[in-house]
């Protein structure tokens, strides 16, 4: 996509040119027409000229003059082309002819001021330029705004064209105009020209000397949003400029998130370094939490431990509960409280392992996070027993048992406590699920004590494969996106373990990918290649084969061009793995880049036709017709077409456009569109991803149009793609308590009492909804959407892929795969913290964002808002403000954790009072 | 290595300063432990930097250092066990085996609850599925199927008739099938004899029919089985008879009332705006005015006509007048006033003399025992019996006179079934039966599905909004049972020991 600021630029000269074409033919009014004022005008112009073209070059100077503050006068503003320039056109050519004639040093730089003026309406020749370049330096900005964006136009384009033949080129000339033109911009409210231009001729580092304290924040917001529609290397300069900028301004919190953006550690070890102010440093801090990325403080910071501490997410679970206490929302639920049409016991009749497990599910997801539910921590008998746990059967327990993980989530401490007595349990199971629960515990958490590793890396030598599945999955989700090496090393062991099965691998594979994800970690790359060639094809066919491509491509999230050389190593995989890991990886290294490129791409492989080879098996099908029965045949290929679709590309590829548009407004629109079609003449394996990739480009903002067409499938015909509607459904509105989607989904379970497999995906979309009880995200981006959070994108895409075959992983034997969304789980929270980190309540405005980019003066940045007390939720694309000034926020993003400071210079003297 | 002091958490709890001594064995570092936290040597789990101490410090080897911090994880609890009993799960029982379980047990079946644990319910009958706008056919049988009487009719009946098989097939499914039926055959023999029913909108569909219509031509089509005395079934269980004078009111006219007997299934109840109980809008509907030629006159003249009952049911099936034609707009309108009517019900006031007459001695014997009943209760209470239970009675008088079958002796009627009606025409809305089983729960089947209601709200079914409004009722005459000195002595021993 071109930048934005070139598109603007061209826009204007069109609008130029459309001026210059439209006048011939509306034509100037006839001499009769026109007023006397005009009259008088024109009369007084042509005078001029006509002086010009005498021989008397002492005349020359004062009709000059005339003729340059005539125009002057008139170019202030343009919203029409002013009447001088109109009159002049005519003898444009004269004066032009004047000029060259002309001989006096002082007459000539003031025809040449004068000409290039005209040439603003006149010429497509970048005259304009030229006769700036040889007039007067001073005195250029009076000719108007327009006439400087003009400039700055030609400037850019003379500058690309001299660079493109020798990149040594002499731009003296031009740097000096530029020079003139950047002050000018940024003294009259058109920062953003001058970041076009200077993104044009690629000279940034100016405009970093040029901001001052007033224009500094326009300048870098408008360079932060061009960041998406940037090309790979320039991309990252647009960040390094807005990051010098806000260095230079001393802008610690702002600069922390460009850090963050750029994702590069050195810078913020720079900004801590540099940064002398404490409760700023811990502000970063919070902000490092969010984003979960942990650096290791120098050592020499004050107070480096409390920093730690602070990035380490270990008050995220104190804080959480602090909110829920405000909310009122400390009760347990129930998964009957959220299914509510069950009330009416008289119409279930026996007790369903399959119910159960849902509830198990659901029970987890409702009270995820406030560390105490109805089934599991308080229902214990006097023998201290679990009845819940054991009302749930075979590998239900290792999902009931873990769903105790979610319930005490981010609660490390107390987490582990309760969970430790499962450890002992004689049933591999339960086991099993208590280590995937101590994994699920330390989400997102850094402790110092590492219990999750010191815990888990003894049993993954377990004789048991459920518990060292149950133990690689909990590493992965306790230690997502910190690519320990120590981990992957536990892990990679069990990777090359000969006795694995292809589900180990697939579980070990999956948290290798979980923890190293953007890391691009050789090790766990060249380890899972070397799986996938050693492996057997057959294997390789096996649903769990999907992990090990997912892996790889977790590896590479957002890396780009990187993902090169994964993607030829991966041509010695044989089909149909290839191409599914192929495009997975592709995918995965562009995801959340609204590349459109990639989209396309993706689209096309989405478009194919099935391939012809099937001509060759009806042949021999034919002949074996002969010998079977018809319907035996038809069952047979059933069941043969949905094991091919398991990994099939075009599966892979729907989702892919869906990461890649993820985060992008217009694209996930344009991508919605296009699903629509796909839903309704694709082929079955990729009908059966289009919901979940619907769902992706809307985690957490249940939208009507998109509710309303998953709604419509989640009645298909095809079970499957009616099952991953519902599980869409669930993803698009996880966390939200939104009450029309929960209406819905009593209904489809009302429909699909009868359907077990459809019951419990309506159940667990039941339990996404509720998550938190309504106070939980799972969307991956965050701080005004301009951050993704890497894990939470891994825990998603997991899930989804994972989703991929619902009745062969999450409706069968392996629902715990589900447990591979807890890294995407965050509280959508918003607490005003005061100097000391302790919560405190302060009004705030909430209501829905407002793109304020490159928009003059102080526009509002949000409508419809509400004035609410802190802590308060906030919604997808809500943003919140301060309602008085009576504090100053040490983050310019109000979300998550914000510490407030006291406004020395408050108006509001209320209370005072 | 050598002698440290370490902090330790432990959960919530901190532990500063503990000396960790490596030079002696870790069994006595963790005994230290246990006498801080409790927590027995052989569950702790101690932890420092991704590393669990073993029986020896190995794997705290560099990492252990003054001010280190030390995880201690572990409880105290016992440790959950198995419990004795395990859940039966549906996957894992056969079909026949589920089957067995609802439906064979009785009026009882097994229900799990949440948490695994058996609990036994009544079993809940089932309901009729709905074939499009068949829900007036539904509730109609769903009513029906509050009289015994008839099933043993239906079971007896030796005749082949296609209706009364077709019904006795569908009252059986109903009883053993543990799952909705469907009245297929039912419906096509009910089109057969009955086309009105048959009638068809204009998209093909069924159109919706009047419950009370459907309801007269069933009784009027059973009328070939045989009652228990001499006349018909639907006459002995249903039939009311008035004796009705009609007397012109108009000077001149005759004089002279003229007497007449009428004889129907169903009592109706007139609604109009000072109606707002039951009694009333019956009483309303006994006297009429009408219009008719004189005689004597030699022209129309105004007669009123006063309307007595003669003969009570054992079945008092009650029909509110809620739809009259609106010449206006042409169509059909609903009454929706609220008309209350209670559990219990007394039909003395409709009653002519004659009957009243004969009413009397067995109303004395009821009212005796009410009296008695409460009595009892009041002395109960002064002696401060807390839970107050009716007295339970084991046998009953017969409720019918000698020579007449099927009637009422006494004229207390129960509330037995309700049908309703939503909806604000005649051939649209839905209609639901709500029906008071043998046990006394009272059961709502709105076509396939049937819930448990309770008492209070089958009396808000009186009307006076959009809700269901009563249509039909169905009283069942009040049992009338033998109060015998023992059982008096009886209650009163039990109150004395207890």
């Amino acid at each position: 996509m071109a930048p934005k600021g070139t598109a603007a630029d061209k826009k204007a000269n069109d609008k130029v040119a459309d001026n210059k074409k439209d006048k011939p033919e509306s034509g100037i009014p006839e001499e009769n027409e026109l007023n006397d004022e005009d009259r008088e005008l024109k009369e007084e112009l042509n005078l001029c000229v006509t002086r010009l073209t005498e021989n008397d070059e002492t005349l020359y100077k004062g009709a000059l003059e005339i003729l340059r503050s005539k125009i002057r006068t008139a170019t202030s503003s343009l919203t029409s082309v002013p009447k001088p320039l109109k009159f002049l056109r005519e003898h444009y050519e004269t004066i032009v002819a004047a000029y060259e004639k002309m001989k006096g040093e002082g007459n000539r730089l003031l025809c040449a001021d004068v000409l290039s003026c005209l040439a603003m309406v006149m010429s497509e020749n970048r005259d304009c330029l030229k006769y700036r370049l040889v007039g007067p330096t001073e005195g250029v900005g009076e000719w108007g705004h327009e006439y400087i964006r003009h400039l700055a136009g030609e400037v850019a384009a003379e500058w690309t064209e001299r660079t493109a033949e020798n990149p040594e080129a002499d731009v003296e000339d031009l740097l000096r105009l530029v020079n003139i033109i950047l002050p000018y911009d940024m003294t009259h409210n058109s920062e953003t020209d001058a970041a076009d231009m200077l993104m044009e001729i690629e000279r940034l580092d100016l405009l970093v000397e040029a901001c001052d304290t007033k224009s500094y924040k326009k300048v870098t917001l408008y360079l932060k949003s061009c960041v998406p529609y940037t090309p790979d290397p320039e991309n990252t300069t647009l960040l390094k400029t807005a990051l010098a900028i806000y260095l230079k301004f001393e802008k610690f919190t702002e600069a922390m998130f460009v850090a963050l953006q750029l994702n590069d550690e050195d810078v913020i070890l720079d900004i801590f370094d540099r940064c002398k102010d404490n409760s700023i440093l811990k502000q970063c801090c919070y902000i490092l939490g969010r984003q979960q990325r942990f650096v290791d403080l120098p050592e020499k910071l004050p107070d480096v431990d409390d920093l730690a501490e602070t990035m380490s997410n270990s008050h995220l679970s104190g804080n959480f509960l602090g909110l829920a206490r405000e909310l009122d929302i400390m009760e347990p639920k129930k998964p009957e409280d959220i299914y509510k049409s069950d009330l009416d016991k008289f119409t279930s009749n026996i007790d369903s392992a399959r119910a159960n497990l849902a509830s198990s599910y659901v029970n987890g997801f409702v009270n995820c996070g406030f560390g105490t539910d109805k089934l599991l921590t308080t229902d214990t008998d006097s023998s201290g027993s679990n009845s819940w746990i054991w009302s749930n059967k075979d590998h239900g327990m290792i999902a009931a048992t873990a769903s105790l993980g979610l319930i005490l989530l981010w609660d490390v401490d107390n987490g582990l406590v309760s969970i430790d007595k499962h450890l002992y349990s004689a049933e591999d199971k339960i086991k099993a699920g208590a280590l995937l629960a101590c994994g699920i515990v330390n989400a997102g958490i850094r402790n110092e004590c590492d219990p999750a590793l010191a815990l888990l890396s003894d049993y993954v030598t377990s004789s048991s494969l459920v518990i060292r599945r149950g133990c690689a999955l909990g590493l992965g989700i306790a230690y997502c996106g910190s690519n320990r090496d120590d981990v992957i090393q536990i892990l990679l062991q069990q990777l090359h373990d000969q006795k694995s099965s292809m589900e180990e691998i697939g579980c070990c594979a999956l948290a290798l990918g979980l923890i190293a994800v953007g890391s691009c970690n050789g090790d766990v790359t060249t380890a899972i290649l070397q799986i996938l060639i050693e492996k057997s094809e057959s294997n390789l066919k096996e649903t769990h084969a999907r992990f090990l491509a997912l892996a790889l491509g977790l590896c590479y999230l957002q890396k780009q061009d990187l993902v090169e050389t994964i993607i030829a190593a991966l041509e010695v995989v044989p089909e149909p793995l290839r191409s599914f890991a192929t495009i997975l990886v592709e995918v995965c290294a562009y995801a959340g880049t609204g590349n459109v490129l990639k989209i396309q791409k993706m689209l096309h492989v989405c478009s194919e036709k099935p391939e012809e080879k099937e001509e060759d098996e009806k042949e021999k099908e034919k002949e074996k017709e002969k010998e079977k029965d018809k319907k035996e045949k038809k069952k047979e290929k059933k069941e043969k077409d949905r094991k091919d679709g398991r990994l099939h590309k075009q599966a892979i590829a729907a989702i892919g456009v869906a990461l890649i548009a993820m985060g992008e407004d217009i694209g996930s629109e344009m991508s919605f569109r296009t699903f629509g079609h796909l839903l309704r003449y694709g082929e079955p394996p990729l009908r059966r991803a289009v919901p979940l990739a619907i769902a992706l480009t809307s985690i957490s903002n249940p939208q009507m149009n998109i509710i309303d067409t998953l709604s419509k499938f989640s009645h298909d015909s095809d079970a499957e793609v009616a099952y991953n509607s519902i599980f869409a459904m669930g993803l698009c509105g996880s966390g939200t308590n939104n009450a029309r989607l929960a209406q819905m989904l009593r209904q489809l379970a009302l429909f699909y009492q009868k359907d077990a497999n459809a019951l419990m995906m309506v159940r667990l979309a039941q339990g996404l909804v509720h998550l938190g009880k309504g106070t939980m995200t799972l969307q991956p981006f965050h701080s005004d959407r301009t951050l993704l959070n890497v894990s939470s994108a891994a825990g998603l895409i997991s899930t989804v892929v994972a989703a991929l075959d619902p009745k062969g992983l999450l409706l069968g034997k392996h629902h715990y795969l589900l447990y591979s969304i807890v890294p995407a789980i965050q509280p959508r929270l918003l607490v005003c913290l005061d100097e000391d980190s302790k919560p405190m309540q302060v009004s705030v405005r909430v209501g829905q964002a407002v793109d304020v980019v490159g928009q003059a003066g102080k526009p509002k940045t949000i409508t419809g808002f509400q004035t609410r007390t802190t802590p308060v939720l906030l919604s997808y694309g809500e943003r919140a403000e301060l309602a008085t000034d009576e504090y100053i926020p040490l983050s310019p993003v109000l979300e998550g954790f914000v510490m407030l400071k006291k406004n020395p210079n408050a108006m509001d003297t209320s209370e005072n009072n | 290595m050598g002698q440290f002091d370490v902090n330790i958490k432990w959960g919530k709890e901190k532990f500063n300063d503990i000396t960790v001594n490596t030079d002696e064995a870790p069994e006595i570092f963790k005994a230290q432990l246990f006498a801080l936290t409790n927590v027995p040597p052989e569950r702790q789990k101690i932890m420092i930097k991704g590393g669990v101490l073993k029986d020896s410090w190995d794997n705290f080897q560099g990492k252990l250092k003054n001010g280190a911090m030390i995880m201690l994880m572990g409880s105290a609890d016992p440790l959950p066990e198995k419990p004795k009993e395990l859940p039966r799960f549906m996957e894992d029982m056969a079909d026949a085996e589920m089957n067995q379980d609802c439906s064979h047990v009785g009026p009882y079946c097994c229900i799990y609850d949440v948490k695994g644990e058996f609990f036994r319910v009544a079993k809940i009958p089932v309901g009729i599925e709905n074939l499009g706008n068949t829900c007036y056919l539904n509730s109609v049988i769903q009513c029906l199927r509050v009289i015994p009487e008839l099933k043993t009719a239906l079971q007896e009946y030796s005749q082949s008739d296609a209706f009364v098989k077709q019904l006795k097939d569908l009252w059986n499914s109903l009883d053993n099938s543990p799952e909705a039926a469907k009245p297929i055959a039912f419906l096509l023999v009910l089109h057969a004899n009955f086309p009105i029913f048959a009638e068809r909108g204009p998209q093909g569909g069924l159109k919706q029919q009047d419950a009370n219509e459907a309801w007269l031509s069933i009784c009027r089509y059973l009328h070939q089985l045989p009652g228990a005395g001499n006349k018909d079934l639907m006459e002995e269980l249903f039939g009311v008879q008035y004796r009705s004078e009609t007397k012109c009111i108009e000077e001149g006219g005759e004089t002279e009332a003229k007497v007449e007997t009428d004889k129907q299934l169903s009592i109706s109840c007139f609604i109009d705006t000072d109606v707002k109980y039951l009694l009333t809008g019956l009483k309303k509907n006994l006297v009429e005015k009408i219009e008719k030629k004189s005689e004597k006159l030699d022209r129309q003249a105004q007669y009123e006509k006063n309307s007595t009952i003669e003969r009570l049911p054992h079945y008092l099936a009650v029909n509110f007048i809620r739809f009259y034609y609106k010449t206006g707009t042409q169509n059909s309108a609903k009454i929706l006033k609220d008309v209350k009517f209670q559990t219990e019900f007394d039909a003395w006031d409709l009653c002519g003399p004659n009957l009243q007459e004969k009413l009397k001695p067995n109303r004395e014997k009821l009212k005796l025992l009410t009296d008695k009943e409460l009595d009892l209760l009041s002395r109960k209470k002064k002696n401060g019996v807390r839970k107050i239970e009716p007295p339970k009675y084991t046998q009953f008088e017969k409720t019918h006179f000698d020579e007449d079958h099927g009637s009422n002796n006494h004229g207390w009627y129960t509330l037995k079934a309700v049908l309703t009606h939503k909806g604000r025409s005649i051939d649209g809305g839905h209609y639901i039966a709500w029906t008071k089983q043998e046990d006394g729960r009272w059961i709502k089947f709105d076509d396939d599905k049937a819930t448990v209601v309770t008492e209070e709200e089958v009396l808000a079914l009186s009307g006076g909004g959009d809700w269901h409004t009563a249509y039909i009722c169905i009283f069942e005459t009040k049992k009338l049972p033998v109060f015998t000195p023992d059982l008096e002595n009886d209650q009163m021993e039990n109150m004395e020991t207890s």
